[in-house]
């Protein structure tokens, strides 16, 4: 049964690999981090004080002096600010990812080719996600590889070690497996809602509406006290203290975040739920012919 | 081993108020060429779709290959194209085929060959599935199908939007593929098709199944006759005074006469004795579109 899923994720990979699309968005996410980069460090060289983190996060934090942004531009800190940047910018694109490789079977109509081969209806979803979980770490590594190599490059500019004093490897190992282990729920909720809807469109409408309205109603509600009892329910506020303390020893924690154990649960319980629905759905639904998106 | 491969007990499936298939019972024997035959809307699809496991019935029963309808062993052992065939645009019709063939757990390069060459699309294996002309999409359903060297094939309509050449083609395939031993039952609602092709054939009408039989025995030649006379008013008067004449009509310039076939050679000695003479008799051929158009009323309901 494992072996049926993992044969079917290889050739989920096949047809993935010939779309233009991940590699558009790989792209785009490899890109997205550079321009953080370069202009964080276009910021420092003009004398600025930079923040670094997602951008507008929670988890930010301000480097002002010199040997603070050294530190953060050397290895292996380079490359946790980097599993940082990515799974933010990483998170959005995979939700479009997964919606799509979801949502176009319905579209093109050849979910019902698939299905009419025999592959079973949970072992394909079940293939589906397991792709969208390796696409995410490899899309986070190429993107935090990338930034190694500007890292490098901005500080032989600086005439600066390449490996920071205070190098935790081990940590960046920690914080990558985080990363992706963060960016989950999201392909969860992505996959619940191309499965409801079964359009690619529609998914990736409702999948970046609530990561955009969830980040805007987050700015609101932590005015109030009382939600300082309850944001750790918050797929964003769960994310963010689960990441906590990840940046391969810099602490980018600040107390109003929620604790990362607790996160942990709330993310897979995310996780649960959004992908047991998905996959419900997906086994008792009807499939019909191309809807012609 | 089971002699009948799919079967149907009453199954039903209802969207909202509209009933699209009632209550259809059918059994699809081992080895036969087998026709749904029915006008558009008729619900060959939906019944194609409920055998496959992608619709719910919302009654009833259906087993292939002595499973239930959709189970995943079933499946494997088929063939399908249900309506026009979907495939990844923006893979080639190769490899469009190679990702079924591996999704089926199997990897084999040759069989792909023998296939394209087989539908006929050699030549365009490695152009875009969007590229594709529907005939074109027809003929990579017809290969994806016969992937795997299924015993059982489920043809949805799948000469739709071929040529003449194309279709002619396509139904030769499935003639050979039907000698070949594999059980076919083929959907379509073109009827000079399915009597080209099928053996047997089930005329499903509004989603009720109107009748099932030997497509030869539903064309059994008819007890008629269709003759000329030398004074064919007075071979009416005396046909329909005969009490060997079931019945006697005058059709445009000729007689069509119901007799008993074996009784039909008399007919002739019967008019002559009155001096009218036959200057030409041939039993009546009725067409399986004749035969549809007679069961079924404007409305594709029984004419009873």
């Amino acid at each position: 049964m494992i072996a049926d899923v993992l044969s079917l994720t290889r050739w989920e990979w096949f047809k993935l690999r010939h779309r233009w699309m991940p590699w558009i968005l790989l792209a785009i996410t490899a890109a997205l981090v550079q321009v953080n980069f370069w202009v964080t460090y276009t910021l420092f060289r003009n004398g600025s004080e930079v923040s670094v983190g997602e951008g507008g996060g929670s988890s930010d934090v301000t480097v002002s002096t010199s040997d603070q942004f050294l530190e953060m531009f050397a290895f292996p800190t380079s490359l946790a600010n980097g599993l940082i940047a990515g799974r933010g910018f990483g998170a959005i694109l995979v939700m479009i990812l997964a919606a799509s490789l979801i949502g176009s079977e319905y579209g093109w109509g050849a979910l019902r080719t698939v299905l009419t081969k025999g592959t079973g209806r949970w072992r394909l979803l079940a293939s589906k996600l397991l792709l969208l979980t390796g696409v995410s770490a490899g899309a986070l590594i190429v993107a935090t590889a990338a930034l190694g190599v500007s890292s490098v490059i901005a500080l032989t500019t600086l005439d600066s070690n390449w490996v920071a004093a205070s190098a935790d490897w081990t940590g960046l190992g920690i914080g990558f497996g985080k990363a992706v282990y963060g960016m989950l729920p999201y392909v969860a909720l992505a996959v619940f809602a191309a499965v409801v809807t079964s359009s690619t469109g529609a998914a990736i409408g409702i999948s970046l509406g609530y990561y955009f309205a969830e980040s805007i109603l987050l700015g609101v509600l932590m005015q109030f006290d009382w939600f300082e009892r309850i944001d750790v329910f918050i797929l964003g506020q769960a994310v963010s203290g689960w990441m906590e303390s990840s940046a391969g020893g810099m602490s980018f924690g600040q107390a109003s975040l929620p604790d990362a154990t607790q996160s942990f649960f709330v993310l897979t319980g995310y996780m649960v739920v959004l992908s047991g629905a998905a996959f419900w759905l997906f086994q008792r639904r009807e499939v019909a012919g191309a809807k012609g998106e | 081993m089971t002699d009948t491969v799919i079967e149907t007990k009453a199954l039903t499936k209802r969207y909202g108020r509209v009933l699209a298939v009632d209550r259809l019972s059918l059994q699809v024997p081992r080895g036969h060429v087998f026709g749904l035959l029915g006008p558009n809307g008729a619900g060959k699809t939906t019944v194609m779709g409920m055998l496959l496991g992608l619709v719910r019935p919302t009654s009833g029963s259906c087993s292939l290959l002595g499973t239930n309808g959709g189970g995943r062993d079933a499946l494997r052992r088929i063939g399908a194209i249900v309506e026009t065939p979907a495939f990844y645009p923006y893979l080639s019709g190769r490899r469009n085929l190679a990702y079924f063939q591996g999704v089926m757990g199997r990897k084999d390069p040759r069989e792909l060959d023998r296939l394209l060459e087989l539908v006929g699309l050699a030549g365009r294996a490695n152009d875009a599935f969007k590229t594709y002309s529907l005939g074109m999409k027809q003929r990579l359903g017809l290969a994806y199908a016969l992937l795997g060297d299924p015993e059982l094939l489920l043809l949805d309509e799948p000469t739709n939007g071929m040529d003449p050449a194309g279709m002619a083609e396509v139904r030769d395939l499935i003639r050979d593929l039907g000698r070949e031993g594999r059980t076919i039952l083929l959907s379509s609602h073109l009827l000079n098709e399915v009597e080209q092709v099928c053996d047997s054939v089930a005329i499903i009408a509004k989603g009720r199944l109107v009748v099932q039989g030997d497509v030869a025995e539903l064309l059994r030649p008819q007890e008629q006759v269709r003759l000329r006379t030398t004074d064919d008013a007075k071979a009416l008067a005396i046909l329909t005074a005969s009490a060997e004449v079931e019945a006697a009509t005058a059709e445009d310039d000729a007689l069509v006469v119901t007799i008993a076939h074996e009784r039909s050679s008399e007919l002739t000695a019967l008019l002559s004795k009155s001096e009218v003479y036959v200057t030409e008799i041939a039993p009546l051929q009725v067409s399986l579109e004749q035969y549809f158009l007679d069961i079924t009323g404007e409305n594709g309901e029984r004419s009873e």
